[in-house]
């Protein structure tokens, strides 16, 4: 188990890096260099101030001088500069994580309630019609764009009715509405997996034992079955994760609320390179961090999955 | 976001194995039975008419407005009314169909077939290559699929040709992990094994053993895909990195109707229930391939 | 959101004063249709205003505060050396109580205001006023501020008998004095000035001696200020002489058009700017309140033209595609009675303006016919071409003004007619990013502050508009920068203005500039020249 968490480790550390040097690459095809973009907005900078800028920044240097002082300053734990405002980059993303986290965090809570609640009742209905109706949710609601359903609830809610606030002023209504719009897309999949492993669970001979045995169908359910199917759930997290930051991006941009997701929209806008490395930097640790967190839960969950080590949860996407 | 959609319509969530058997004795007739399980490829097929011949379903001019009739509410004359300009919102719709599907197919293109290749490489080129191709995979997760896109866009213009690009790449991933995981389930297999054993040569145990094996589950997520690439696309219009004006596109219609949500709701509702109901179609369309294809 | 002010419903002893004032002093904004008629009631002391921008602001660096969302916030927050009295059509004093230029306009000469200090206690004496003044003309190298752009003539100050400041130019400059009141010559304390860029660029350190100074910020999502009890240095014109009648001001964000509205109307906001169109028949008949601002300050909205592609090089096109704009049909269409449809590149009711309209009437088959001279035929698709190449142009924009976008949408439609294709790219931030340095986007819809003649804005080897300086223009420019009458100054500022929409069409102009605010029924507030909201006499309605 010890080295496996070793080369777990060292696994992901090297995609962390890599994710990095990707986009290192990846925005050097942005069309112009951050400072005369920076110093050129809306008024006439003169070439001076622009090779004054550039050097301090140190956006004079070879590109692979630049890469490696950059990596060097990650070492360090120092992320370099927005150009946006010339801040450090540690605390823009700092001032606004928070935000971000609540709202995440809240809705992918609330995105394992729905698909528990969707799981157990289509597992339970009785008459074909309300569970193929139930079966049928999720579909639904992945199908509906994010945005559109958090602009019509804004308008109806918020300009409309007058029961919630345009703003992210703390609250009920207004932390409860966007997180309620995040969930509604995520727990789709969640409820996906769940209803699937219920049903492999169901066609155990252990299940058809206890319900010989005359146990009741709710007592099997959430004894058993949940038990068995919940491995299968906890593994897709780690790829709500990229779904989460994606749907912050939009649901923050509705509800104008600060966060990770405008962050990025902004930093990419105004092509604030150092802004948009730190936060792919983040989204990497983070995602690779729950993945890694997953995979090492998960034998302890199911301890047949042991032997299979990198191929865990990869299958599951399937 | 659009790795969540793939996953929910690559699960198959009809009632199985009970109900699937039960509607199948309860319908006799092969042209019942066959409406039951492929009813959905009637709607898309209206929507793959819109692209092709948008002039057959509308009389109205999508990018040419009459600024008298502008902002005007459903009617018979105008099914989904009209926009700021006086454009006829429905034959937006019906034009957009053609953008909308070339930039979500060429997402589906560049997923499908790259994270194929790269699934097959690691089912069956060894351990080495399983490690680069997973690792590779795992590159492309810990990146934000969308801001992989913004990048692209950002870096060239938007058009089909770089929100597909974008929008693809990130579903490469999916591709790959689902198609590994088929590979080395049919590996597996006796038969692959023994032909395998036997010397049979590498590329002929592919095709003959192991591709059509993966045929059916790669059409079925191919099918949630699309609508996965139409949801990512509109997406990036909404947040403003869309094809210019007056370009008709799905996404671009809700994002432009937006701003006059609060005196003509029609602009952005109607448009969205296109959406909706064509993603929905390409999820239920995957559940029927991935029944069709079961064995 | 509105409780605070119940408790404080007190009149002041000013309010009579400010009454009158507001009657006769009144404000330019108040032509429309939609224009709510302004109560004059009496002002009430106390409450808590909220002003909802269309955009967070991350960068507060004062000499960057050309855009409206910064200049609109640090207005109340940096007091200037003068202030534009639209109602009077000219300069009055500020915190320089007099000031005066020689006749070369190369020497201007400011008498500080006794007595104010910045919200840090430190005194904002002549001394103060000349370190700013450094600041603005030279940049600051430790920090990476570059000069500011009305500045470029400035040589240096003195401090002169202990209150006067005596600026020399390193050439004539007409426009000087004018350029001291924009808010991008908002004085800040001399600590400010040393801080470093990231600390210069962020509310909570910038000190300026304004009737409001920082109180807290959420970042991206509001900040706070309070009135300052202390402050009595308004503008010798404004109509409220002493501190805001106002206790807090509040600055939100209202990205989503479509709910701006209904936050005026509910009361969530008190104030909104970026109203669109369509929805200022909707406030005012719902009890809310339409304020248009007039951008007296600024220049007409127009798409300046870049000429790197080629395709714009011959004067004809240019021209053809000025008369090719049906200006009424953009008014009638995406626009409201609340805009005016431009008459030249600067404002009606700016120093100087010449009616060019006749010569801008819709004229597509004289564009035609121009077009044809320049050698561009329609081809097959019916868009017209020349040596292979398509007349194919590009706009880009940003995405803050609410009506830019449609309004090129309209263009499109019109100029297709003439068998030009326009790439519409308004209203892309990502993509003007780029597009404002590249001269082969053939047209940047925006407006620039201009304080007096054209040169600041034109002029620049790479200035933002047309990405290159014309030789004959900036001889143009300079004559006028030099004139030593007014008389003289404005018959030159009337010569710019035709070279630049008509002789060479470098700018295709659009609509004079406004800034349409939406109100809650309580909100009493006035607007600058420069369209920015007065919140030093804005005051709320009792109920």
């Amino acid at each position: 188990m010890g080295t496996y968490i070793v080369k777990r480790l060292g696994q992901a550390l090297l995609v962390i890096w890599l994710a990095y040097t990707a986009v290192f690459i990846a925005v050097q095809s942005l069309p112009n260099d951050p400072v005369t973009i920076f110093l050129s907005t809306d008024s006439a900078a003169d070439p001076a101030t622009i090779a004054q800028m550039k050097a301090y920044y140190g956006y004079d240097q070879p590109l692979f001088v630049q890469y490696f002082s950059q990596l060097l300053g990650l070492l360090r734990g120092d992320l370099g500069y927005s150009l946006s405002n010339g801040s450090e980059v540690a605390t823009r993303i700092g001032e606004v994580a928070g935000s971000t986290l609540i709202l995440a965090g809240s809705a992918f809570v609330l995105s394992v309630v729905f698909a528990l609640i969707i799981a157990s009742a289509a597992s339970l209905a009785r008459g074909g019609k309300l569970r193929k109706a139930l079966l049928n949710l999720p579909p639904l609601m992945v199908s509906i764009p994010v945005f559109w359903l958090g602009l019509l609830l804004l308008q109806l809610l918020a300009v409309q009715l007058g029961v919630m606030s345009l703003f992210p002023d703390g609250s009920f209504m207004s932390l409860a509405v966007p997180i309620f719009v995040l969930a509604v897309h995520l727990s789709a999949p969640i409820a996906q997996v769940l209803i699937k492993s219920v049903q492999e669970v169901n066609r155990q001979p252990f299940i058809e034992v206890l319900r010989a045995k005359g146990a009741s169908e709710a007592w099997i359910f959430y004894r058993h079955t949940l038990k068995n199917a919940a491995p299968a759930a906890l593994s897709i997290a780690g790829i709500t994760i990229g779904a989460l930051l994606a749907g912050s991006v939009i649901t923050e941009t509705v509800f104008s609320r600060a966060g990770l997701g405008q962050l990025i929209l902004q930093s990419v806008t105004a092509q604030d390179i150092p802004l948009v490395q730190g936060l792919v930097l983040l989204t990497a640790v983070v995602f690779t961090a729950v993945n890694l967190l997953v995979d090492l839960i998960h034998p302890q969950l199911d301890p047949r999955i042991v032997t299979s080590t990198s191929g865990a949860t990869r299958s599951l996407v399937a | 976001m659009s790795l969540i959609t793939e996953h929910v319509g690559s699960v198959d969530t009809a009632d199985q194995p009970l109900a699937s058997t039960k509607t199948a004795t309860k319908i006799g007739n092969p042209a019942a039975r066959w409406f039951a399980a492929w009813w959905v490829l009637i709607p898309l097929a209206v929507f793959v008419a819109w692209a092709f011949l948008p002039s057959l379903f509308t009389g109205h001019d999508p990018i040419t407005g009459v600024p008298a009739d502008k902002l005007l509410a459903p009617s018979a004359e105008h099914l989904f009314g009209t926009d700021h300009l006086g454009r006829d919102i429905y034959s937006r719709v019906v034009y957009g169909t053609r953008q909308t599907l070339l930039t979500a197919g060429l997402a589906c293109l560049v997923g499908s077939v790259v994270g194929s290749i790269l699934g097959l490489l690691a089912g069956t080129a060894g351990r080495f290559a399983d490690t680069v191709a997973m690792r590779f995979v795992d590159i492309v997760l810990a990146v934000p699929a969308f801001l992989i896109a913004l990048i692209l866009v950002t870096a060239t213009e938007p058009g089909p040709l770089s929100l597909g690009l974008g929008v693809g790449i990130a579903s490469i991933a999916v591709f790959a992990r689902l198609v590994r995981t088929e590979v080395l389930r049919v590996r597996s297999r006796d038969f692959v094994q023994a032909a395998l054993m036997s010397g049979g040569k590498y590329f002929t145990v592919l095709r003959r053993h192991i591709i059509p094996h993966i045929v059916g589950p790669v059409l079925s997520l191919l099918a949630v895909d699309l609508g996965a690439a139409i949801l990512a696309i509109s997406g990036l219009g909404f947040l403003g990195f869309g094809s210019p004006p007056p370009t008709p596109e799905w996404g671009l219609l809700i994002s432009e109707g937006r701003q006059y949500l609060s005196v003509a709701w029609w602009l952005t509702t109607l448009p969205g229930l296109v959406i909706v109901s064509a993603v929905m179609l390409t999820a239920v369309l995957g559940r029927a391939i991935n029944k069709a294809f079961r064995f | 959101m509105r409780t605070a002010h119940f408790g404080l419903k007190t009149t002041a002893i000013l309010a009579v004063l400010g009454l009158s004032l507001t009657a006769c002093g009144g404000n330019a904004n108040k032509t429309g249709a939609a224009q709510a008629v302004a109560d004059p009631g009496t002002p009430v002391e106390g409450g808590t205003f909220t002003f909802a921008e269309v955009t967070p602001i991350n960068n507060w660096q004062t000499q960057a505060a050309r855009f409206y969302e910064k200049a609109n916030v640090l207005n109340s927050v940096l007091d200037r050396l003068t202030y534009y009295d639209v109602e009077a059509g000219k300069l009055v004093g500020w915190i320089a109580s007099e000031f005066e230029a020689n006749e070369d306009q190369t020497e201007f000469t400011f008498t500080i205001r006794d007595g104010v200090t910045f919200s840090d206690g430190s005194k904002l004496d002549a001394e103060a006023v000349k370190l700013n003044l450094d600041a603005l003309g030279k940049g600051i190298k430790s920090a990476q501020i570059a000069p500011n752009v009305d500045f470029a003539a400035y040589k240096s100050a003195e401090v002169v008998g202990g209150n006067k400041v005596k600026v020399t130019l390193k050439r004539p400059d007409a426009n000087f004095l004018r350029s001291t009141s924009s808010v991008t010559a908002g004085l800040v304390s001399p600590k400010t000035l040393e801080l470093d860029n990231a600390a210069q660029s962020s509310i909570s350190k910038i000190v300026g001696s304004g009737p409001f100074v920082f109180e807290s910020e959420k970042p991206d999502e509001e900040v706070v200020f309070s009135s300052r009890d202390d402050y009595a240095w308004a503008p010798e014109t404004a109509p409220n002489q002493g501190d805001a009648y106002l206790d807090t001001l509040v600055i939100k964000y209202l990205p989503e058009v479509a709910s701006r509205a209904g936050a005026a109307q509910s009361g969530q906001v008190d104030l909104v700017r970026g109203l669109q169109p369509v929805d200022e028949q909707v406030l005012a008949s719902s009890g809310g309140k339409v304020y248009a601002a007039e951008g007296v300050d600024l220049t007409t909205n127009h798409a300046a033209v870049r000429i790197g592609s080629g395709k714009l090089e011959d004067v004809k096109v240019r021209q053809a595609l000025q008369v090719a704009i049906d200006r009424q049909a953009i008014k009638d269409t995406v626009l409201s009675d609340s805009y005016v449809i431009s008459g030249s590149i600067l404002n009606h009711k700016a120093p100087g303006f010449v009616d060019l309209s006749a010569e801008l009437a819709y004229n597509p088959e004289k564009a035609k016919q121009l077009l044809d001279e320049a050698g561009w035929k329609p081809g097959a698709d019916g868009i017209r071409e020349k040596d292979g190449k398509k007349l194919e142009v590009t706009v880009s924009t940003s995405n803050n003004s609410v009506v830019i976008k449609p309004a090129f949408e309209l263009i499109e439609q019109q100029w297709r007619e003439i068998g030009v294709q326009l790439i519409n790219r308004a209203a892309d931030n990502t993509f003007l990013t780029n597009a404002l340095v590249d001269d082969k986007v053939e047209f940047f819809g925006t407006r620039q502050f201009a304080y007096g003649g054209l040169g600041p804005v034109y002029a620049p080897a790479n200035n933002s508009q047309t990405l290159r300086a014309d030789p004959e223009l900036n001889k143009l420019f300079t004559k006028e920068q030099s004139a030593t009458t007014d008389e003289e100054h404005l018959k030159l500022v009337e010569e710019e203005q035709r070279a630049l929409v008509l002789d060479k069409a470098l700018t295709l102009v659009l609509w004079d500039e406004v800034q349409v605010y939406g109100a809650n029924s309580s909100a009493n507030v006035e607007f600058t020249s420069g369209t920015a909201p007065i919140f030093q006499g804005a005051w709320k309605s009792e109920g």
